[in-house]
Parts: C-alpha cells; sequence; structure tokens
C-alpha cells in the first residue's frame, strides 16, 4: 500500500462498526463523569463542614488530602474508559492501513532516544501508543512520551514538570551512513554552549542561515553530515517543523535511521474533550495519524531519494 | 613586572591567534583530504561505467576519449600546500564532471544500456558518490572560508603574512552544475 492509498484508506475509515460500542463507552464515561463530580462535591462539603466546625486543624488538611486522593481514583475511572475506547479504535483504525498498533509499548522502545541527544533529562516516563510499519517501504516505529522532571525543594516538597511531550519516530533513512549526527534546537550562544558539552562529536556549520537559526547541529563526521543535510533536506526539515502540528523538532541520524523528537501540545489519540460517541473523534485519530504521512512527504523520506 | 604582565599577555595573544590560523590551515586540508577521497571513488567508477557504455555507445568515440581524458588529467599528484595547484587539481575535477554530464546526456539515447542492470547499478552508486563529494566540497568551502576570514581580516592577517599562510581556492560549482543531478534521467 503507498501512501496515497493509505490517507485514503483512512480518510474513507467505515465507523458504523464502533458506532454502538462507542455509545456504550460514551454511556459509561458519563456515568463516570457524573460519578466523580458526585464525589468531588460530597468530599469538598464534607472537608468544608469539617473547617466550618474545628477552623483550619490538621485534621481539616488531612481530610483535604483525602478527599483529592478519592477524587482521583474516580477521575481515573473515566480516563479508563477513554482509554477503553482508544484500545479499541486505534488498532481498527492502524489495521485498515497495514499498521501495527500497541497500547502500552515496552521501555526499551526509546532506549535509542535515551542515548542521543535530542530528548530532555528527565525522571519519570510514561509511554503509550506504539505505532509501526511501512509507509512507502519505509520502516517505521512511532510512540507517545510524556517526560517528567521531577525536583524537590529545600522543605522536601516535590514538583513535578513535564519536559517533553509528543512524539519519538524511527525512520529507517535509506542512506549509508555510519557516524552520528544530531541535531537540536539553537538555544543561542549561551545556551548553545551548555548544551553542548554533552554533545559527541563537532559542530557542523551549515549555509542556510535560516536553519541555522533555527538548529544547531553537531556530527561525529563532517562530510557524512553535510551528505545527510542536503540544502533540500535542510529546507524541508525547516518546512516540516513549521506544521502547525508540531511545536518543536529534534532528530538525530545513527545506525542507518532517523531519529525524531516531535514536541506537540496535549495528549494524541485522545480525542481530547470531545465525547466518545463524536464523530470527530475518528476524526481527530486520523488527523494524529496522517502527521505518519506528513513526515513522510514533507521529509521525502521515499527509498530512491538521494538528495 | 607590569612590562613583562603586558609582555606576557601580548605573547599569548599572538600564540593564540597563530594557533587559531595553523588549526584553520588544518582544517581546510583536512576537508581537502576528504574530497579527494571521495574524487577517488568516482576515479574508481569511471572505468566500469565506461566499459558497459563501450559495448552500446561505440559511435561515441569522442565523449567516452573526453571523460578517460578527463580523468587522467583529474587523478594528477599536486601540492595542497600550494593554492594555485589546488585550484588547477579543482578545475581538472570540475572538467571531469562535466564530462561525465555530456557523458549521461548522450547516454539516453541509447535505452538498450538503460536497461543494462549492471548499467543501472553503476549508476545508483555514481549518485551516490556525487552526493558524498558534494558534501565534502561543502565542508571544504567552509573550513575555507573561516581560513580565507583569519587570513585577510586585522590582526590575525599580519600572523598569517608573517608565516606564509594564504587562503586555499573556493570549490565552486559552475552555475550549469548546480542542479541536482539525477542520472536516472538520463538513462
Amino acid at each position: 500500500m503507498n501512501i496515497n492509498d493509505m490517507r485514503g484508506a483512512l480518510h474513507s475509515f467505515d465507523d458504523s462498526g464502533f458506532t454502538i460500542l462507542l455509545d456504550q463507552l460514551e454511556a459509561k464515561r458519563q456515568k463516570a463523569f457524573k460519578l466523580f463530580l458526585s464525589v468531588v462535591f460530597a468530599s469538598g462539603f464534607i472537608v468544608f463542614s469539617i473547617f466550618l466546625a474545628q477552623g483550619f486543624t490538621d485534621f481539616v488538611q488531612f481530610s483535604g488530602f483525602g478527599a483529592i486522593f478519592i477524587s482521583t481514583i474516580f477521575y481515573r475511572r473515566m480516563a479508563t474508559v477513554r482509554r477503553e475506547a482508544k484500545g479499541e479504535l486505534m488498532p481498527a483504525l492502524c489495521k485498515k492501513i497495514g499498521l501495527d498498533y500497541t497500547i502500552s509499548p515496552p521501555g526499551h522502545a526509546m532506549h535509542y532516544f535515551d542515548q542521543l541527544s535530542i530528548i530532555p533529562s528527565y525522571d519519570e516516563r510514561s509511554l503509550e501508543d506504539q505505532i509501526n510499519g511501512k509507509v512507502d517501504d519505509i520502516d517505521f516505529e512511532l510512540l507517545e512520551a510524556k517526560l517528567v522532571n521531577v525536583s524537590r525543594d529545600s522543605k522536601g516538597r516535590t514538583t513535578r514538570t513535564t519536559v517533553f511531550q509528543g512524539f519519538l519516530v524511527q525512520f529507517d533513512f535509506h542512506k549509508n551512513f555510519n557516524g552520528q549526527t544530531v541535531i537540536t534546537k539553537d538555544h543561542t550562544v549561551i545556551g548553545n554552549f551548555f548544551s553542548n558539552l554533552s554533545k559527541d562529536g563537532e559542530r557542523v556549520k551549515l549555509e542556510d542561515r535560516e536553519f541555522e537559526d533555527q538548529f544547531e547541529v553537531h556530527s561525529t563526521d563532517q562530510v557524512e553530515a553535510r551528505y545527510l543535510l542536503t540544502p533540500r533536506f535542510m529546507e524541508r526539515l525547516l518546512s516540516f517543523s513549521r506544521l502547525p502540528s508540531v511545536k518543536q523538532l529534534q532528530l538525530a541520524f545513527k545506525d542507518g535511521s532517523i531519529y525524531m523528537a516531535i514536541k506537540r501540545s496535549g495528549n494524541a489519540f485522545e480525542g481530547g474533550s470531545l465525547n466518545l460517541n463524536d464523530p470527530k473523534l475518528i476524526e481527530q485519530n486520523i488527523k494524529d495519524i496522517a502527521l505518519i504521512f506528513d513526515m513522510v512527504t514533507e521529509l521525502n523520506l521515499t527509498q530512491d531519494t538521494k538528495i | 613586572m607590569e612590562f613583562l604582565i603586558v609582555i606576557g599577555v601580548i605573547a599569548f595573544v599572538i600564540y593564540m591567534i597563530y594557533a587559531g590560523l595553523i588549526k584553520k590551515k588544518n582544517r581546510a586540508l583536512e576537508a581537502l583530504s576528504s574530497i579527494d577521497v571521495q574524487l577517488k571513488k568516482r576515479h574508481d567508477l569511471i572505468p566500469n561505467i565506461l566499459k558497459i557504455a563501450k559495448k552500446f555507445m561505440e559511435h561515441e568515440e569522442e565523449v567516452l576519449t573526453k571523460v578517460t581524458q578527463m580523468r587522467t588529467i583529474s587523478a594528477s599528484d599536486y601540492d595542497k600546500n600550494n593554492p594555485e595547484e589546488v585550484s588547477q587539481h579543482i578545475e581538472a575535477n570540475k572538467k571531469l564532471q562535466s564530462a561525465m554530464m555530456n557523458f549521461f546526456a548522450v547516454a539516453e539515447n541509447y535505452p538498450d544500456l538503460k536497461s543494462q542492470e549492471t548499467m543501472v547499478r553503476a549508476q545508483e552508486t555514481f549518485e551516490e558518490v556525487e552526493g558524498h563529494i558534494s558534501a565534502a566540497r561543502r565542508f571544504y568551502n567552509s573550513s575555507v572560508t573561516d581560513l580565507k576570514n583569519a587570513v585577510e581580516i586585522f590582526p590575525s592577517s599580519v600572523i598569517a603574512g608573517m608565516i606564509g599562510i594564504a587562503a586555499l581556492p573556493y570549490f565552486e560549482m559552475e552555475e550549469i552544475e548546480k542542479k541536482p543531478i539525477d542520472a536516472s534521467e538520463f538513462l
């Protein structure tokens, strides 16, 4: 199946087989939502009553935390229903275009990304939505990652900061190369100085001013880096990085593959706040999957590409 | 004491400029060597292409001879530290590339050659080698720009003049060659 056939098949996806199931799941989600709201109000009311009776005591604080904990459990029930819908819908959508889908990818799936300097350092990670297969004879693997940094202040309070949320993608790159070339966001002079300390290889100075303004390139082989980053390919990378669905792009070439870390806003393949039986949910999932095609077409990753 | 400090600082600055110049020169020479590595691949490939083509292009003796001549000239030894000889070497390789482009244009008239599997493979390899040459050329030109700036801008220009460091010539493509080569269009 070529890329146009895949696009066609995806956009002509027959969702009639899912209507009943999604209606049932939406009913379940609404029930879980109502329950969640009731729990929030009830526990809030109890905590507030104790506060009125006792003032701001340790017991009130304890009750407050308990209320939040219970509310979280009920919120998770809603999330579980949403995940159930995704677990039904995404494999079917991917199967339709000859791709494989795994809702919970194994941890080693991001082994290479950990080694390359294209994702920020992190303390906790959550991986989901692994899609792999072939697009126009190009093998690829995509997964969605959320990377979190955990810091503790002097009082022992913990702060969690999301440092990356988006896609980690690996495509076979049909050019022969042996070294490692890493393309990261330009952080201006001082930022680059510190971020370059942890990078392998030398900085590569390229002719494209706009590309140089946007990215910082490091490689273990100066010639190979230019062989990979032809003037046309640099233009394509710039154009891809400007797509509305791409918040930030960092990539690397290693062992015959191109690795991309694509920052996005929000969780993909979830349909945002849409109801589970809303037809736009499937449309949104199709749009998210179509980003894979955009990568192949915008970057022209087809097998016979040499420039 | 102050005088010695001032002398020390000046000597240090001069040394840094000197070291920077030598680094840039060596970098440009390294880049020139990397071009030669890639050009050697092209030189090694051309006889194979000509051998296959000869069977089909018997009436194109002139085209084939031109490629052979240019290949011989471009493979001549030269002194990497002599900008004039580097320039001649670059010019010879540009002529070889033009001769190869002409060869592929003429080869377009021979459909039998186009369908030869060995030719298709040789042409794919040639295309890849051209990609590497282009990359090496870009690395070289970037290094030459750094060296040229250091050699021409004061105060490093003074030290470059004193120790005899000169800028190397650019390896520029002619206008006609700036179009990406897709040899498959010709075969």
